[in-house]
């Protein structure tokens, strides 16, 4: 609980964060609660939720065009923010947050906050998403997952080239050490690239 | 001596190219606001390749152009204007 001296010098924080244009009903819900948690565990007020809808961003983030903007408004501790951006990172779906501070020694007490004012409107979020994700189908999602089904045995292959014909035990073990940069490369665009790589090279 | 050097633009010194004194868009208007959701205000800090606009062409005042720049940097992070503008 807060003492009588830090409800009256509190800080006013505002955060916006950007949630995928994807978003499922269930991820949203899960943004809505985490924040709520933060703002509880850490004696925080939610003062004002902004739902600012689907908007186009003025670059791309992570592959997306589009986001739905939320603005928060709350007063709190430092320690609040702390923890709001700790869930935030750990989502998902929400592509980028920003907190600022607004006003610091804000006296908290008799601060009235109507319900109207910290409605997240998931559902009409939901919806809006429905009628993107059928206007737009996700061919970054299509393109994302085909590469790496024979990943496994490209990435051996690739270990083979690099410690020559006839491999010993050692080399193998050396090549062994190198996988895991391999298998990073490989999610990419798998063995081609390796390939056309080493042809240039010669 | 430094007399010569400006002139000083209120003191009847003539403008090389007969331009205007510009004068701060906020000072003049207190009700504009610098906000970094307004993306529509700051549109006009900025130069089409989405470079912060030198207040000696904005004509902003030090204490605006801060307030400026600080708002531009913080819109750009939520994705309400462009670090930069490719091509063109």
């Amino acid at each position: 609980m807060l003492t009588e001296w830090q409800a009256r010098h509190q800080r006013e924080y505002e955060t916006i964060f950007i949630l995928d244009p994807r978003v499922t009903r269930e991820q949203a819900e899960r943004v809505v609660q985490r924040v709520s948690e933060a703002m509880a565990v850490k004696d925080a007020r939610l003062l004002k939720v902004d739902y600012w809808g689907r908007r186009k961003l003025s670059y791309r983030l992570r592959r997306n065009d589009w986001g739905f903007y939320y603005l928060l408004r709350f007063l709190g501790a430092g320690a609040v923010v702390a923890e709001l951006e700790r869930n935030f990172r750990m989502l998902d779906a929400v592509l980028r947050h920003q907190t600022i501070l607004v006003r610091s020694d804000v006296d908290g007490t008799g601060l009235q906050v109507g319900a109207g004012d910290v409605e997240f409107r998931i559902d009409q979020l939901a919806k809006e998403a429905a009628e993107a994700v059928r206007e737009q189908p996700p061919d970054a999602v299509v393109a994302a997952p085909a590469p790496p089904a024979d990943d496994a045995g490209e990435v051996e292959d690739e270990d083979d080239d690099a410690g020559g014909d006839d491999v010993p035990e050692e080399a193998a073990d050396g090549a062994g050490s190198d996988d895991g940069a391999a298998e990073t490369d490989g999610e990419e665009d798998p063995a081609d690239g390796g390939e056309r790589g080493e042809g240039g090279a010669s | 001596m430094s007399d010569r050097r400006d002139g000083g633009p209120s003191g009847g010194g003539k403008h090389r190219h007969g331009r205007r004194k510009r004068v701060c868009r906020f000072c003049a208007d207190k009700a504009v606001a610098i906000d970094y959701k307004d993306p529509q205000t700051l549109r006009y800090f900025i130069t089409d390749r989405g470079r912060i606009v030198p207040r000696r062409i904005s004509g902003t005042c030090a204490k605006h152009q801060r307030a400026v720049a600080i708002a531009i940097k913080r819109s750009r992070v939520i994705a309400l204007m462009p670090f930069g503008v490719s091509g063109g």
